[in-house]
C-alpha cells in the first residue's frame, strides 16, 4: 500500500515545452491565471573571460513544479479551519468547501503551490488527479510529459529508483517541509547560484 | 501590496489597543504588586479616564475584528477560525484577541459598576494584559514562518512590540489631554512616547535593510522577487522623524510649563476640548501615517505569484 505518492521530475530531460502545465490546467478546467503545475524557466550567467577568448557561461534549465504533497505540510499546519489536509496515502488536499479564503497558506508553502482561484473564492492546488490515480491511472502532467521527464509512484519507490535528490537552485530548504519529490538534477543546476540565476518568465508562473 | 490593506488595519489597530492596555495597565498591575505605590483612592476624574481608555481599548479591538472580516473571501466561514489551535498560529490569534478581548470588557465592566471588590475587577485586567501580550506573541510567530525568511527575522516582533507600544503611550497620552486636560501630569507620556520613536527610527535604520528591504533576496525562492515601493522605507523614516520632532516640542513645551504660550496649542484647545495640543495630535498622526507606510512596506516584502 502507497504510504506516500510522491513526484519524480527530471530536469535533464525537460524541454520546458510545457504539455505537463496545460495538461493540468485542461483536466482541471483552471481558470487564466491559475496554475497548480507550472515550468519555472531558470536562467543566469553571461560572458566570461578565458585567456584573451569571452566565451558564454550561462546556465539553463527547466522546473516543473506543482504540491509535493509534503511529508509536512505547511500549508495544512497554518490554516486555521483545518481546511487542507492529508489523505491515508500522503495526497495533501483542500477542501474548498472549508476553506475561508484567507490566503495564509499561499504565505506558508514556499513552492508557491497554493494558488487562489477567483471563481471559488478559494485557494486551489495539484491534487495528483487523486481519482484517475485511484482508478490506477496517471497524473494528466506524468501522462502529457512527451520527454518522460515526470513519473509519480511511492516516494519509497521513487527513491530507489531515481535518488534521493530534492532540491535544486532556487528550490527552497527541503527540511522545511519535507517534500515528497525526487529530482534529477539538470547539469547546470549545481552552478546556477555563482551564475545569479533567476528565474526567467515570472508573468508565465 | 496595496489589497493587503485590512491586514494593515487589523495589525496595527489590534498592536495599539494592546499598546494603550499596557500603558494603563502596567500602573495599575504594579499598584497591586506593590501596594505601598498604590497611592490614594483614584477620584471621579482618575475613574472616568481608567473606563475611557478601557473603552478606547474595547473600540480598537472590535475595529481590528471587523476590518480583518475584509481580507477573508469567506467571510461567513470564519465562524470556524478556532479549529486549528493545536498548529496554526493564525487560530491561536484569534484566539488571543477574542480572549483579549472578553476579558477587557468584563475588566471595563467590573470597574465601571464599581464592585465592592475591586480585587476581582484588578485580577480579571491583569489576566486581559497576559491575554493582550500573548495576542502581541501569537501575531508575531504568524508571521515568522520558517518558509518566508523575509519576515522569519528579529525585525517581525521587534516592529510589532515597537507599534503597540509607541502608539499605545501616544494614544494614551492623546486620551488623558483630551479627557483631562493636559498639563505637566502625565509628561512622563510623551517622554516616553519621544524615546519609543527615537527607538523605533533606530531600530528601522539598522534592521529593515536586512529584513529584505535592500539587497539581494535572502535565499534562493520559487516567488517573485519583492514588489515593495522602497520609498516607503525612507517615507516612514521621514514621518517618524516629524513625528518626533512634533512630539518633542511638545514635551518640552510641557517641561518648560509655558504650554500656554504654545501658538500651536493655543489654536486647538478651544476646538478640541480639554486640552489636545496640535502638536500632539500631528505627532500621532505622523507616526500612525509611518507605521501604516511600514507596515505596507512588511506585506510587501512578499510576493504571491498568480493572482
Amino acid at each position: 500500500m502507497v504510504t506516500q505518492y510522491a513526484f519524480f521530475f527530471n530536469a535533464a530531460a525537460c524541454s520546458g515545452c510545457k504539455a505537463c502545465q496545460m495538461a493540468c490546467k485542461d483536466r482541471n478546467n483552471l481558470e487564466a491565471g491559475v496554475l497548480w503545475r507550472c515550468v519555472y524557466e531558470v536562467a543566469g550567467g553571461g560572458w566570461e573571460k578565458k585567456g584573451e577568448a569571452w566565451v558564454p557561461s550561462v546556465v539553463a534549465y527547466n522546473i516543473s513544479m506543482a504540491c509535493n504533497h509534503c511529508e509536512k505540510p505547511v500549508c495544512g499546519l497554518s490554516c486555521p479551519v483545518k481546511a487542507i489536509w492529508k489523505r491515508e496515502d500522503g495526497i495533501v488536499f483542500v477542501d474548498t468547501d472549508r476553506c475561508i479564503g484567507c490566503r495564509y497558506c499561499e504565505w506558508a508553502c514556499p513552492y508557491t503551490a497554493l494558488r487562489f482561484n477567483a471563481t471559488t473564492n478559494t485557494v486551489s492546488k495539484c491534487d495528483f488527479c487523486y481519482d484517475a490515480v485511484d482508478a490506477g491511472g496517471t497524473p494528466a502532467c506524468v501522462a502529457a510529459c512527451p520527454q518522460r521527464a515526470l513519473d509519480f509512484g511511492d516516494l519509497a519507490e521513487l527513491r530507489k529508483k531515481y535518488g534521493e535528490t530534492r532540491q535544486i537552485f532556487p528550490l527552497p530548504d527541503p527540511s522545511q517541509t519535507d517534500p515528497a519529490l525526487v529530482i534529477k538534477p539538470h547539469r547546470d543546476a549545481a552552478r546556477a547560484a555563482e551564475r545569479a540565476a533567476e528565474v526567467a518568465n515570472w508573468e508565465e508562473v | 501590496m496595496w489589497k493587503e490593506w485590512p491586514l494593515v488595519a487589523f495589525t496595527i489597530a489590534g498592536q495599539m489597543a494592546v499598546g494603550v492596555f499596557l500603558m494603563c495597565g502596567v500602573p495599575l498591575a504594579l499598584s497591586v504588586v506593590f501596594p505601598a505605590s498604590a497611592g490614594p483612592p483614584p477620584d471621579a476624574a482618575t475613574h472616568g479616564l481608567r473606563i475611557a481608555l478601557l473603552a478606547l481599548v474595547l473600540a480598537l479591538l472590535a475595529v481590528a475584528a471587523l476590518l480583518s472580516f475584509f481580507h477573508l473571501h469567506h467571510p461567513f466561514r470564519a465562524r470556524r477560525v478556532l479549529t486549528n489551535l493545536r498548529t496554526s498560529w493564525l487560530s491561536r490569534e484569534i484566539f488571543f484577541e477574542l480572549g483579549f478581548m472578553a476579558l477587557v470588557a468584563l475588566g471595563t465592566l467590573l470597574t465601571w459598576r464599581r464592585p465592592t471588590n475591586a480585587g476581582l475587577a484588578e485580577a480579571v485586567l491583569i489576566t486581559a494584559g497576559f491575554a493582550g501580550v500573548l495576542f502581541l506573541v501569537s501575531m508575531s510567530k504568524l508571521y515568522m514562518l520558517q518558509t518566508v525568511p523575509s519576515w522569519n527575522q528579529a525585525y517581525t516582533p521587534l516592529s510589532f512590540v515597537m507599534t503597540a507600544l509607541t502608539l499605545g503611550a501616544m494614544a494614551t497620552a492623546l486620551l488623558i489631554d483630551v479627557s483631562v486636560g493636559g498639563g505637566v501630569k502625565h509628561r512622563y507620556l510623551l517622554n516616553l512616547s519621544s524615546f519609543l520613536v527615537a527607538v523605533e527610527i533606530v531600530i528601522s535604520l539598522l534592521l529593515a535593510p536586512g529584513h529584505g528591504v535592500f539587497g539581494p533576496r535572502t535565499g534562493p525562492s520559487l516567488r517573485p522577487r519583492a514588489e515593495t515601493h522602497r520609498l516607503l522605507h525612507l517615507g516612514r523614516l521621514t514621518l517618524l522623524a516629524a513625528g518626533l520632532f512634533f512630539i518633542g516640542l511638545e514635551a518640552m513645551a510641557r517641561a518648560n510649563n509655558f504650554i500656554e504660550m504654545d501658538l500651536m496649542a493655543g489654536g486647538f484647545r478651544g476646538a478640541i476640548g480639554r486640552g489636545a495640543s496640535l502638536s500632539l495630535i500631528l505627532a500621532f498622526v505622523l507616526v500612525l501615517a509611518s507605521e501604516v507606510a511600514g507596515r505596507f512596506l512588511f506585506y510587501g516584502l512578499l510576493t504571491r505569484p498568480g493572482r
